[in-house]
């Protein structure tokens, strides 16, 4: 039975090669976030006009099942961004009981959402990408105008129920919020945790 | 070469791996466009629906598919049924062909029947070839299996078989591009030779009707679920 459930969407993005997860993948951006973030990358995200389009789960998959064949071939599928995903993870459930077993899904989050939306999804997710921006609260208050307390909380939850192994934390340098020492600093907490990859870069301001 | 030029290439390269793993004959179109490219257009996207209705078309005849993990390196495709497991060491079969396979001259070819049954009581050994009904030629890519079963066999280029069936039961000889053929075991006059001759399909071989596909896309309303897109016709 088809899901009524709908969600706003700012992008498809089809195609990606192995930049949102292993093989041929499609980008589905959700609107909303919880952040407010200086050098968000998709800003149409906060913004009311920035809805492209409300859809139900099937009409999501008629939007990406042309490159079902692609997604099998390459061990690909769909990865959600936006905004924040989290912040659908009914709307994802309901997708990935239709779409094609075989297609693996991704995730690309900051993870500040309540431990519900995590655990609603977890078991459903092949890789998650969690960019935690810094784990000094007083640096990620100041970035992105939010507490990163449910970001550490979801992060514990994963390592204690055994996800740690699917997630890459990503580690940004925010130019005129954190330095290296800061990042390395965060590195070494969450190796502490329990997490083990680790993909270092540097935001970059428009 | 452009991104978008760039991803289109790796597209078709993938389609190609796709239908040479499962015998989908695939000329796809060279494109001359030489603006920037998003990767895709109303013709690759054509093409992979085609590979689509072909596969759809393999798994309703209960062909396997290899689909999976081809162009990954990761997962380990779905390998198709083609072989049986039994050998004739294992039978006790009363034609005169078997004992002649058993006892062969020097120089001789041994040809060993595949078993398409575990009836030995009834079983018979079945020896011939398939030919092109238009060419006279051996029939490219034949499978062979028994009406209502499971196990399906690839024969060689050479278009020969020998097969160990039960009398009762009904051989499919399929090639794509060519009509199926259905023979019952018992209306075989001679089971040492026996030549099966494919009539081939009016269907267009290989080449993608891209007028019909387009409209195809533009007509159809895509489908809403897995379990529905498995279910098109």
């Amino acid at each position: 039975m088809q899901s009524e459930i709908t969600a706003p969407f700012i992008a498809i993005n089809r195609h990606r090669l192995t930049t949102d997860g292993e093989g041929v993948t499609t980008l589905v951006g959700f609107h909303g976030c919880p952040l407010h973030c200086e050098y968000c990358l998709n800003p149409q995200c906060l913004q009311a006009d920035g809805v492209w389009r409300r859809m139900t789960p099937g009409e999501l998959y008629s939007e990406v099942e042309i490159d079902d064949l692609y997604f099998m071939a390459t061990g690909g599928g769909i990865c959600f961004g936006g905004g924040e995903p989290l912040l659908h993870s009914d709307f994802i459930k309901a997708f990935a009981e239709i779409m094609n077993p075989e297609w693996k899904l991704t995730i690309e989050t900051s993870l500040n959402v309540p431990l519900k939306n995590v655990k609603a999804i977890a078991s459903l997710v092949e890789m998650w990408y969690v960019d935690i921006k810094d784990v000094n609260p007083i640096i990620y208050k100041a970035y992105t105008g939010e507490s990163n307390e449910r970001v550490m909380r979801n992060l514990q939850w994963l390592a204690d129920n055994d996800y740690s192994d699917k997630i890459i934390i990503r580690l940004p340098l925010i130019p005129k919020y954190n330095t290296e020492e800061n990042r390395e600093h965060s590195q070494q907490l969450l190796k502490n945790i329990g997490f083990n990859y680790f993909d270092t870069f540097t935001y970059i301001v428009r | 070469m452009t991104k978008g030029r760039s991803t289109c290439k790796l597209l078709k390269d993938i389609r190609q791996q796709i239908a040479d793993a499962n015998g989908i004959s695939y000329q796809p179109k060279e494109c001359h466009y030489e603006g920037d490219c998003a990767g895709t257009c109303p013709a690759c996207e054509a093409e992979i629906r085609y590979l689509e209705t072909q596969l759809r078309e393999r798994k309703r005849k209960g062909w396997g598919m290899k689909v999976a993990g081809l162009a990954a390196g990761l997962c380990v495709a779905t390998v198709p049924l083609t072989s049986c497991q039994n050998t004739p060491k294992a039978c006790n079969v009363e034609n005169k062909a078997q004992d002649s396979t058993d006892m062969p001259v020097m120089g001789e070819k041994v040809v060993i029947p595949k078993a398409l049954t575990a009836d030995l009581k009834n079983a018979i050994v079945i020896i011939g070839r398939v030919l092109d009904s238009s060419t006279g030629k051996a029939a490219p890519e034949v499978n062979v299996m028994i009406l209502g079963g499971k196990k399906r066999l690839s024969l060689g280029e050479d278009g020969r078989f020998a097969l160990q069936v039960n009398r009762n039961d009904s051989l499919v000889f399929s090639s794509y591009g060519f009509e199926d053929k259905v023979i019952a075991v018992k209306s075989i006059r001679n089971p040492n030779d026996m030549v099966v001759r494919l009539e081939p399909s009016l269907d267009k071989v290989g080449e993608i009707d891209r007028e019909y596909l387009e409209k195809e896309l533009a007509d159809s309303s895509a489908p809403q679920s897995h379990k529905e897109k498995c279910n098109q016709k």
